[in-house]
């Protein structure tokens, strides 16, 4: 049998054993989580070999810090592994220097109803909406709304002030709103 | 937009499946991929790992090679000279030391050194064993030097054979010389190394009380800790008062 073929449905014995190093664990835990945490990468990284370098990174740092993982019941891992890749992306992006640009509002008089329209989204469109979003938007967006992070821990996250975190954040609303709108 | 519109975003965002964005999204190739990122670690430690090995036979085999060789070299054989025997000078044989041969009138005479110990013996005083290792060396006009060591395990209260070159045949024109003397606690693994330049006595003055040259003790260092790894300073000395070398 191949020493990295394994069939244990329990994580936490999958999580036990990578810690130990054991490549067939490690092969089950990337397997099941490479989707979702690509996924989370493609949406902070719009390139997609940016999100595919930076989800192999935090694979990396997370196998190699495994052992100081504490199993706290079932989707533990999952959540301990979404925040390694969201710094890992963040990571990537400062490497970049995030481009915190303040724009005029002329976006706010585009105040459309987009109730409708959002019932025709799916995640390709998601994330092409998002992909469009200049950086700084697009990284307080989606730790705004998807990492449910406060201002202020956005602020220290990106070395922002939290004041810029609210404006970032605004001006995505008002370009995902026109977006959505023309996507429709 | 409103908050509904971001919870929207977020239920699609967390049902999604990677397929929907990039159909060929292929965990196992991707897998291969990490496998890539991961490996050049294992495969640099084994690389060391083998340079390792390779390194340690080499080093053996050169071990090896250079005592075959120190066997084969008569001039260098000590011969163990009794206490009161006169000081003689050594014709070695033909056999023993071709370099001596009528053949070869060039060659320096081999003789024995001029020191004797009144012992050979050595009694560990002390409540720890010990290692005693003296080096020397060998130094001739031809700047060929050659260094010799010898070490003695010592138990405590133990008395044994001081292992040392008191008198190796070496040419006339060559002299004979302490260069260090080595104490180790096998109890901790401290070691008291004497020298041209320790202190409280330098390697020459303690080979003196070792080969008898001088009588009486000497104070040739101190262990930090007892036997049992505590903090508890040991003056190590070395005594042939009694007409045997102790070490207390």
């Amino acid at each position: 049998m191949n020493s990295e073929q394994i069939h244990i449905a329990d994580e936490a014995t999958l999580v036990h054993l990578c810690s130990k190093n054991n490549a067939g664990a490690q092969k089950e835990l990337f397997t099941r989580h490479a989707g979702a945490m690509m996924l989370i990468c493609l949406r902070y990284l719009s390139r997609t070999t940016d999100a595919q370098e930076a989800m192999m990174d935090g694979f990396l740092n997370a196998f190699r810090g495994v052992s100081d993982f504490v199993w706290n019941g079932d989707g533990s891992f999952a959540a301990w592994l979404r925040t390694i890749m969201v710094n890992q992306c963040l990571m990537h992006l400062r490497k970049r220097r995030i481009d915190f640009l303040t724009h005029s509002n002329h976006h706010d008089e585009f105040a459309a109803n987009c109730e409708d329209a959002q019932e025709a989204l799916n995640m390709k469109d998601l994330l092409k909406m998002i992909h469009a979003l200049p950086d700084g938007c697009r990284t307080v967006f989606n730790l705004y709304v998807f990492e449910n992070m406060t201002h202020k821990e956005i602020g220290e996250a990106l070395n922002i002030s939290e004041s810029t975190s609210k404006t970032q954040l605004h001006r995505a609303r008002v370009l995902l709103k026109e977006k959505i709108m023309q996507t429709t | 937009m409103k908050r509904d519109t971001e919870n929207k975003m977020k239920d699609i965002a967390e049902n999604a499946i990677i397929q929907e964005v990039l159909p060929d999204f292929d965990a196992e190739k991707q897998w291969n991929t990490l496998r890539g990122k991961m490996s050049p670690i294992r495969r640099l430690s084994a690389t060391w790992a083998y340079a390792a090995g390779i390194a340690i036979i080499a080093c053996v085999a050169t071990v090896l090679w250079l005592q075959t060789k120190q066997e084969t070299e008569p001039p260098f054989t000590s011969t163990v000279q009794q206490p009161g025997m006169p000081d003689t000078v050594h014709e070695p044989s033909a056999a023993l030391s071709p370099a001596t041969s009528p053949a070869g009138p060039e060659e320096p005479e081999i003789k024995t050194s001029r020191h004797l110990m009144a012992t050979g013996k050595v009694r560990n005083g002390t409540p720890c064993p010990i290692v005693l290792c003296v080096s020397q060396t060998i130094k001739c006009p031809n700047k060929v030097h050659k260094d010799l060591s010898a070490s003695s395990t010592l138990e405590p209260d133990q008395t044994a054979e001081l292992k040392f070159n008191e008198n190796p045949p070496i040419a006339a024109n060559c002299s004979l010389s302490v260069k260090e003397i080595e104490i180790r606690s096998l109890a901790t693994g401290e070691v008291i190394l004497l020298t041209s330049a320790s202190n409280p006595s330098t390697v020459e003055e303690v080979y003196s009380y070792l080969t008898g040259e001088k009588k009486g003790a000497v104070l040739a260092g101190a262990f930090d800790h007892d036997c049992n790894k505590r903090k508890n300073r040991q003056d190590l000395r070395l005594s042939n008062t009694d007409g045997h070398l102790v070490i207390e």
